[in-house]
């Protein structure tokens, strides 16, 4: 898993490697807990999430639930989450579970 | 002379040879050896001369051709190009002077040919003869094998569709054979009014034997239903016929079996009853999403062990009942390309007679015939759910879901090839939700419990339907609410519910949970192209 800090617009980016779903949500949620851990990313002082999903094919109610403990996490430390997505299918997905209401949701270029 | 001199010579006598040579000394010394050993010759001093012979009458009896290579105008080698092109499975012996052999050789691309340097030697230019008009008579019989396996195969596709008379019960069919002939058949009988025997058969080989022991079969059959003899009793008669009779003197030790699935049904008190012996079981769908396998098991071929025929396994009807048979190359198809059968003969029974079969087909080993057996008066009516995929899984599967998933969608594309990929995402997925839910929640991810899960399509009104129901004791919730709590509140719990009101054009639970229906009706696209 892949992530970046771009401390000049204070956003931390973690692009996911493919579709989350049930089966590998509990590594996700390891890899991106460890990121957002480490004392670098900690001092780093980022104010937005940009959760980086142009990979992702598919998401189930699992990944959705990930997504969803990812942004309680980031809005109780006043920051936000933005979410960018490759496939119109996983675009529609968050549009129908209200997600967009809870974070900042874009499609991928 | 001893007795192989005279069974040459003799031979030799039905060989015709053409002897082609512009140097007439040379022509008549070969034509005198060749006649001395009892061939049959013919002779000409040139290319143009040996084309117009070979044109003639006596095309089909000449066997082989001995040129000369170095002739005046048109060489050897031009004769050979003819024969190539216009009548290659003629031998030809090349006849060449010291040394030119090679360069010939190499000159030549294509197009079996001997050489014999000059002198000829008499006893080697007869070996080389018999030898060209051995590997001819072998090349001829080979093709009209293949004729006749051609014209077998022709008879065997008619008799096929011959045999399902205009009755109360339709049988849709697809034969897809994979060899000129085989032993794949079925055929309706009517036994009464209201009772049918749907009978299909699969004789082992691929060969004019299989294809003459299941006509004799579908004979046999026929015979004693003339007889009124029960079809366990028919089957018991011609297994022991099989085991005793034709395999136990067969000299090379092949068995020869014969699969049978028999289908009978009684219209008019709604039954029907099954017996496979070899064959795979058949499907029977209820016409509303449901399909299960119609029995338990099968016994084995008949022709391999004595009185191994088992009862039938019986059947209630309902108004949209169908059966759906197969022979195994469909399943060894399907599990080569890891999908449902189901699905499989789905798209073959759609399949368009006269347009090429789809392009999955190509990895077919075995010839495949796929018949759906139902009422006349409900096939193809709107609203009848036609299935693509019915599995059990047990309990532990819910690891495996994304293996199960692959399986769904390769299935659906395969049955549904117009479906758009949007709404093939939302059938995949709330699948996933559906049967993750039954796996973990409704089976406690134990081996003991287990989902089944059936996949299925009503053509006519554009409708997937999955069925997903556990063997769990279920509980009692209220789904709005907790779908109302998930929409306004940040719970990370019950997105799926989300997720398959807003995707399913249909969602429906039934028996405390257990059971969960799921519509989805087909965009206006895919409906055209459905359609």
């Amino acid at each position: 898993m892949k992530h970046h800090l771009d401390t000049a617009s204070g956003t931390l980016t973690v692009s996911w490697p493919g579709d989350v779903l049930s089966s590998n949500v509990e590594t996700l949620r390891k890899e991106t807990q460890e990121i957002l851990d480490s004392t670098l990313i900690r001092q780093g002082g980022w104010s937005v999430l940009k959760l980086d999903l142009s990979a992702a094919k598919m998401v189930d109610s699992a990944g959705l639930n990930l997504i969803v403990s990812l942004i309680k996490i980031t809005k109780a430390r006043g920051s936000s989450v933005r979410a960018v997505v490759g496939s119109p299918n996983v675009y529609r997905t968050f549009i129908f579970t209200r997600l967009d209401k809870q974070l900042d949701l874009a499609q991928a270029a | 002379m001893d007795v192989g001199q005279a069974n040459h010579l003799a031979k030799n006598a039905q060989t015709a040879v053409l002897l082609v040579d512009d140097d007439a000394i040379s022509r008549r010394t070969l034509q005198k050896f060749l006649e001395r050993d009892h061939f049959q010759v013919f002779s000409a001093d040139g290319v143009d001369s040996a084309i117009t012979i070979l044109n003639s009458s006596e095309r089909g009896r000449i066997e082989c051709v001995v040129t000369d290579y170095r002739m005046p105008e048109k060489d050897g080698l031009c004769l050979l190009a003819w024969m190539v092109e216009h009548n290659p499975e003629i031998g030809a012996i090349m006849v060449t002077a010291e040394g030119e052999k090679q360069l010939v050789a190499e000159s030549l691309r294509q197009g079996a040919c001997d050489f014999l340097e000059k002198p000829v030697d008499r006893k080697v230019l007869g070996q080389a003869v018999r030898k060209a008009a051995e590997r001819i008579r072998t090349a001829r019989a080979r093709v009209r094998a293949q004729q006749d396996m051609r014209a077998v195969g022709a008879v065997q596709q008619q008799m096929i569709g011959m045999a399902i008379p205009d009755c109360r019960v339709k049988v849709d069919l697809s034969y897809h054979p994979s060899h000129e002939a085989g032993g794949d058949h079925l055929a309706l009988f009517q036994l009464g009014n209201d009772r049918f025997l749907v009978l299909s058969t699969d004789v082992s080989g691929h060969d004019l034997r299989a294809a003459y022991l299941s006509v004799f079969f579908q004979g046999f059959v026929r015979g004693m239903m003339h007889a009124e003899t029960s079809i366990e009793d028919i089957l018991v008669i011609f297994n022991r016929y099989l085991v005793s009779d034709v395999n136990s003197i067969s000299k090379s030790g092949e068995i020869t079996s014969v699969a049978v699935s028999a289908l009978l049904l009684d219209l008019q008190i709604g039954m029907a009853s099954t017996l496979s012996c070899g064959f795979p079981l058949p499907y029977l769908s209820d016409g509303s999403g449901n399909a299960r396998l119609a029995g338990e098991s099968g016994s084995p071929p008949l022709g391999w062990f004595e009185d191994t025929v088992n009862h039938p396994a019986d059947h209630e009807l309902g108004e949209k009942s169908r059966f759906y048979i197969w022979t195994d190359g469909l399943d060894d198809l399907a599990q080569h390309l890891d999908l449902s059968p189901l699905s499989c003969a789905f798209a073959l029974l759609r399949h368009r007679k006269g347009t090429p079969p789809p392009g999955w087909m190509r990895h077919a080993k075995d010839d495949i015939l796929v018949a759906s057996v139902g009422h006349r008066s409900v096939i193809s009516a709107a609203g009848e759910f036609l299935p693509l995929v019915s599995n059990k899984h047990p309990g532990t599967d819910w690891a495996r879901v994304d293996a199960l998933q692959a399986y769904w969608a390769r299935s659906l594309q395969t049955a549904l090839p117009e479906l758009d990929e949007s709404r093939l995402y939302d059938v995949l997925l709330c699948t996933r939700e559906i049967m993750l839910n039954a796996l973990i929640h409704g089976c406690g991810k134990s081996p003991d419990q287990s989902a089944t899960v059936d996949i299925s399509c009503d053509p006519a009104g554009c409708v997937v339907r999955v069925v997903i129901q556990d063997t769990g004791a279920g509980h009692d919730f209220d789904w709005s609410a907790h779908k109302k709590k998930a929409e306004e509140s940040l719970v990370d719990e019950h997105r799926g519910l989300m997720l398959i009101d807003a995707l399913a054009s249909r969602f429906e639970t039934k028996a405390h949970g257990t059971r969960v229906e799921m519509d989805f009706v087909f965009s206006h696209s895919d409906r055209a192209l459905a359609s």
